[in-house]
């Protein structure tokens, strides 16, 4: 009993640290707040400028120099919201313990006090945190966490409306819009407001997903790597002779975006197959609506789905898929694939090569499968330029100087900022081999230091930079096999029937979710049924009919509303 | 019990032990199969299917990326912690409580009962839960998970039925003896329904060692995270999905070790908290005396 | 007036009579000041947010400033095309786990309670609790790779010539494999509490019943079972009064297309739900619905118990 009175004392002392710490910030937070009265006079178009923000006593000191430089003069602490990775957490209590962090620090004097939410679930301890109207003085994944999104953060007065200060004190960041307009585009929204700083591609990420096959049971076929949907019917039969308990094909769901609304696994997730019939994917971040031309489309209700389906139907009766696909798990996905029993998989090359290399088997992987041969590839797997959105940084109206977080989180953006986030240090964690940063051994060989760790300790994987992405990926970089066969794809065709980064509004949000969470369901269980041969596929027609009974063109017109929106941006 | 067994009971007893024996194996079966997974070797455990009675090869590298990702030591003295004085508080609170309502000639008896129970059927959510919870300045301390959890209610109604059974003449005869309420309650009733007070202990301590959810949105400092929260938070990036989400594929080096930390997870944090049931279970194998079931 | 009158007499009558009651019972009134500063504090207070479910709630508005949208939320629920199959399924999946699961910890404590030998009983009883700690993640996993086609439970039951196949893919198994699995994890850890009602049973009791001749059966059904009548009508009420409530946790950890017909449950519509849409509003207004059908039969069955058992919650 001592004990107990013991702990609660020293549980008593904590607590009233942190509220006499808390007091502290809200303190700051209720004064009258120079950010708030700036936003406002900024939600009117075209009035806010310098002059504008030099008006106000407190900025202009930071107005007259009209920029700032790093590393400040005294001391400046900012605080930040961000979500903490596992990986991370395995040697730094906070992301100050990563190299890249205290480096910054030097160099632009200001000190960063993370708020790291407890890892996974991060959506609902945001919306709490908003709940609480204490903010801190920077957010990350505000955005994409915020439900009606940045603009509507804006106008609820949660974020504030970035682009002046990006204009006056985010040079690089500028620089990189405008030289760039698909990045532009992609910055701000439909109604031109930027409410985060969002990360960058340097160059096009490379594609990570697709199918492979194992190279053994190809060259027992003698047949060669399969290019069309009619050579790929060869091998798998011939497979399945070879082995006929194997199952010659089977799809790996991980991977591949994870905006599916429940689990609908071991079939064509990212749409390899199905682009090959000239749609787009029947599941993906954006529900499964996708863009052809500047039209917006549903795959599953589109004529090729049918074709598709008919072929899918084909493969399941001859046990070329896995006949219990639908109710197969994860590791249920994966011990077929180790027990030997598969002859090819769809998924990430990364997780392919992981599974085959475990059993000692060698895998060979194939391009995007076409309908004729010559046809191109319009559709796999691809990050847009500004991604992920997860991972932008948005300023918060209780921020206290908004100026510094700015010019803070542009310096990600410059030449050597960019370089700090994605290799660390010259001559500590890489040196530049015929001008590109290559890694030392320090980050690729470390034993106690895994790769998906380095990541957060010697380079930092996360936050708004401009991104090297996967060449500054030491796990990747490691494995020259991987990068080439992900160059292969990248190559290999565009991501032209993929649905750009749209916004939708609060409303729209709303409405999309009412009707997708209806034909969510009955989409996957006719589309099990015609692959399982339950409901024939005569049946296609009446069930597209019934998907128009529950709306889905409402669903689709919403989308195209966005896409328009966001094509003349 | 020195009556000699019918033929009946005989057949009963033998068809009981065989069938609970039976019934034992599909039982700890479970338990078995994850102490087995937890020490495989990740890359053969995989592709196994089927009953596992042995461990698939032997191997460490699930339990050292859990000692190596989570403060586990950090965990467990915290967790201990909230287990001890937690349950300390529930018994007491949840004493009082179930004393309260199962004075039956108490004028809001009625009245409490219906209002308390209401709660359980009707809450009102998340977000104003967690404003009070933050308005009453708990927000980062420990007390946030042991006062707003210091009750719950099933466990005070099961506690009040079991109370409304002790006959009252043992209360009035230490009325006579001039005992105030506080006495009827920790020195007559206590004693007699000890088996249902080992049951609420087992309860409340094992809702505290697991609890993680209150932990996650009103703890800031790591320092305070409880041993659950710390396995949660690798077993949820040890998910496909997230893995998943890394849409560059950087975080799958380890799909087969993360696999099985939902193993060694379990084996890490069940282990210690199994321990006490033995200790109460000694509560319920003895029979307290009682002068009649129930007036 | 005249009920403006009468409303103050009775206030009078309580205010009076609670006086009263509070001067003889004062330290019973001082034990419930702490339990009821509990109740107030963490579910009194925050009730406001049931308001939400009447709103399209905005966490940086508030409750007070967010947009209100009356049976809104309520009619987007009851008007969806899948409402009637959620509701059937919910309703059909919760009465099997009350008439088949229900009376399982009963059972099994009855017959831990028979075992002779005190190390076989312990053993018995510490074995049957251990499902309980096994993350759901776990015991789905288990679940799906047993009932494989080529899983341990088919190949028992093609023992018995059976075909073997996939039974997470018939929606007629989809309940059974639901309950029994529930059963299986919960039965042991519920038997806890009969179990301690048992320990509670006065041993003169037997010990008479078998000076006058009666047998096992006779002493299981005329003194133990009448012992654990209270503990089973609270508990029985209780879980009533829980119909509504079944969690997604375990289905949308078991369910594919392929069930969906007999497997999804109102809990699982608002957790997809949620993922596409963070709607606070929505998820408030299914809750209170649930809360409502679950109050109204909490109210029902509490009558009819006080009546034939003269137990009663309140």
């Amino acid at each position: 009993m001592r004990n107990i009175q013991k702990a609660a004392a020293l549980a008593m002392c904590a607590c009233m640290t942190v509220s006499a710490l808390a007091g502290c910030g809200k303190q700051d937070s209720g004064s009258p707040n120079p950010a708030e009265t700036k936003q406002e006079t900024k939600a009117e178009p075209e009035t806010a400028s310098g002059q504008d923000l030099a008006q106000e006593p407190e900025e202009s000191a930071a107005a007259e120099e009209n920029a700032i430089v790093f590393p400040l003069e005294e001391q400046v602490t900012l605080t930040m919201w961000a979500p903490f990775n596992v990986n991370a957490a395995s040697v730094m209590e906070d992301y100050n313990g990563s190299l890249v962090f205290q480096e910054m620090e030097k160099r632009t004097n200001v000190h960063i006090e993370f708020i790291h939410p407890a890892i996974g679930q991060d959506s609902e301890q945001f919306n709490l945190m908003i709940a609480s109207q204490e903010y801190p003085d920077m957010i990350m994944g505000g955005i994409t966490n915020y439900k009606g999104g940045g603009d509507l953060a804006v106008e609820e007065g949660v974020f504030l409306q970035l682009n002046d200060l990006i204009d006056q004190y985010a040079p690089n960041y500028k620089a990189i819009l405008e030289s760039n307009p698909e990045a532009k585009r992609q910055a701000s929204s439909d109604s031109g407001i930027m409410s985060a700083i969002l990360p960058m591609m340097r160059q096009e990420n490379l594609c990570w997903y697709g199918p492979s096959i194992r190279k053994d049971w190809l060259e027992e076929t003698g047949l060669e790597v399969p290019e069309t949907v009619g050579e790929w019917e060869a091998l798998l039969e011939q497979i399945k002779k070879n082995h006929p308990d194997s199952t010659p094909l089977v799809f790996h769901t991980s991977g591949a975006s994870a905006g599916n609304s429940f689990k609908d696994r071991g079939y064509d997730f990212w749409g390899i197959f199905m682009s090959a019939y000239g749609i787009g994917a029947s599941s993906g971040t954006f529900g499964a609506m996708y863009n052809d031309n500047g039209t917006a489309k549903y795959a599953p209700v589109e004529d090729g789905f049918k074709s598709y389906l008919e072929m899918m139907n084909r493969w399941y009766e001859n046990g070329w898929i896995d006949s219990d696909y639908p109710a197969r798990d994860m590791d249920g996905i994966n011990a077929l694939i180790t027990s030997g029993m598969a002859g090819a998989m769809v998924g990430s090359v990364d997780i392919a090569s992981n599974l085959f290399d475990s059993q000692n088997v060698e895998y060979v992987t194939a391009p995007y499968p076409v309908l004729e041969k010559g046809d191109a590839v319009r559709l796999r797997a691809y990050d847009a330029v500004a991604s992920p959105l997860g991972n932008s940084v948005s300023v918060t109206t209780q921020c206290k100087s908004p100026e510094i977080a700015v010019a803070w989180l542009d310096y990600a953006f410059s030449e050597e900022g960019s370089l700090l986030y994605n290799f660390g240090m010259e001559g500590d964690t890489y040196t530049m081999v015929d001008g590109m940063p290559t890694f030392t051994d320090k980050v690729l060989n470390d034993p106690e230091i895994p790769g998906e760790t380095a990541l957060y300790l010697y380079k930092m994987q996360v936050f708004p930079q401009l991104r090297w992405g996967a060449l500054a990926n030491p796990s990747t970089v490691k494995n020259p096999k991987v990068l080439e066969e992900k160059t292969a794809w990248t190559n290999q065709g565009k991501a032209e029937l993929t649905m750009p980064p749209i916004s939708l509004t609060a409303e729209e949000g709303d409405e999309l979710a009412k009707i997708l969470n209806t034909t969510d369901v009955y989409q996957n269980e006719m589309v099990t049924k015609f692959i399982m041969g339950v409901e024939p596929l005569d049946k296609f027609d009446e069930y597209v009919e019934q998907m128009k009974k529950m709306h889905i063109e409402d669903a689709v017109a919403i989308y195209q509303g966005a896409l328009d929106r966001y094509l003349s941006r | 019990m020195i009556t000699k067994r019918s033929c009946g009971e005989v057949v009963f007893d033998v068809f009981n032990a065989v069938f609970l024996g039976v019934l034992s194996l599909v039982f700890l079966y479970p338990m078995w199969y994850v102490i087995m997974a937890a020490f495989s070797d990740p890359s053969r455990f995989v592709s196994h299917t089927g009953l596992l009675w042995i461990p698939e090869g032997f191997s460490l590298s699930g339990f050292q990326m859990v000692l190596r990702t989570a403060s586990i030591t950090t965990g467990y003295l915290n967790t201990i912690l909230y287990v001890a004085a937690g349950t300390a508080l529930n018994i007491l609170l949840t004493s009082m409580g179930a004393y309260v309502l199962s004075r039956r000639k108490l004028y809001i008896r009625r009245f409490l009962s219906l209002a308390i129970v209401f709660n359980m059927y009707l809450s009102g959510g998340l977000i104003p839960f967690y404003l009070t919870v933050r308005s009453l300045g708990l927000y980062n301390t420990r007390w946030a998970l042991l006062l707003p959890t210091a009750i719950n209610t099933w466990n005070l109604i099961v506690m009040r039925t079991s109370m409304a059974q002790v006959p009252e003449s043992l209360e009035e005869a230490a009325k006579m003896d001039g005992a105030n309420d506080f006495v009827i309650l920790f020195r007559v009733i206590m004693p007699v329904i000890k088996s249902t007070v080992a049951v609420m202990v087992l309860f409340y301590a094992v809702q505290h060692w697991n609890a993680w959810f209150h932990a996650m949105i009103f703890l800031q400092d790591r320092s305070k995270y409880p041993l659950q929260l710390f396995l949660r938070e690798i077993l949820l990036s040890g998910s496909m999905t997230d893995i998943a989400a890394g849409s560059t594929g950087e975080d799958v080096n380890n799909v087969l070790t993360m696999n099985m930390l939902k193993y060694c997870t379990i084996v890490v944090s069940t282990l210690p908290i199994l321990c006490i049931y033995p200790f109460l279970q000694k509560y319920f194998a003895k029979g307290v005396m009682i002068g009649s079931v129930k007036e | 007036m005249k009920i403006m009158k009468k409303t103050k007499d009775a206030m009078g009558r309580v205010g009076r009579n609670l006086k009263r009651d509070v001067a003889r019972n004062k330290y019973v009134y001082f034990m419930a000041i702490p339990v009821v500063v509990f109740y107030i504090c963490f579910c009194y207070l925050p009730m406001s947010g049931l308001l939400i479910a009447f709103q399209d709630y905005s966490p940086a508005k508030g409750i007070w400033g967010s947009k209100w949208v009356g049976f809104g939320n309520f009619m987007d629920f009851f008007r969806d095309y899948q409402f009637p199959r959620l509701l059937r399924n919910t309703l059909a999946l919760s009465f099997e786990l009350i008439i088949f699961g229900f009376p399982a910890p009963i059972l099994l404590a009855l017959f831990i309670n028979e075992l002779r030998g005190k190390h076989y009983r312990k053993f018995v009883q510490t074995v049957s609790y251990l499902p309980h700690f096994i993350s759901l993640v776990v015991v789905c996993g288990l679940i799906s790779n047993f009932t494989a086609s080529t899983g341990v439970v088919n190949q028992v039951l093609s023992l018995f010539g059976l075909e073997p196949k996939t039974m997470l893919m018939d929606p007629k198994l989809f309940h059974p494999l639901f309950i029994l699995s529930d059963i299986w994890q919960t039965a042991g850890w519920s038997s806890i509490v009969y179990l301690a009602a048992i320990s509670g049973i006065d041993p003169g009791l037997y010990e008479a019943a078998a000076i006058d001749g009666a047998g096992r059966f006779r002493r299981i059904f005329h003194i133990t079972l009448p012992a654990l009548v209270p503990t089973i009508t609270i508990l029985l009420i209780m879980r009533i009064g829980n119909i509504m409530n079944l969690g997604y946790e375990k289905i949308i950890l078991l369910y594919n297309p392929t069930i969906m017909e007999t497997a999804d449950i109102i809990s699982t519509f608002t957790y997809r739900r949620g993922l596409l849409d963070a709607d606070y509003g929505f998820s408030t207004a299914v809750g209170m619905f649930n809360s409502v059908v679950n109050f109204a039969i909490l109210l029902l069955a509490n009558k009819l118990s006080r009546k034939t058992t003269g137990e009663s919650l309140w």
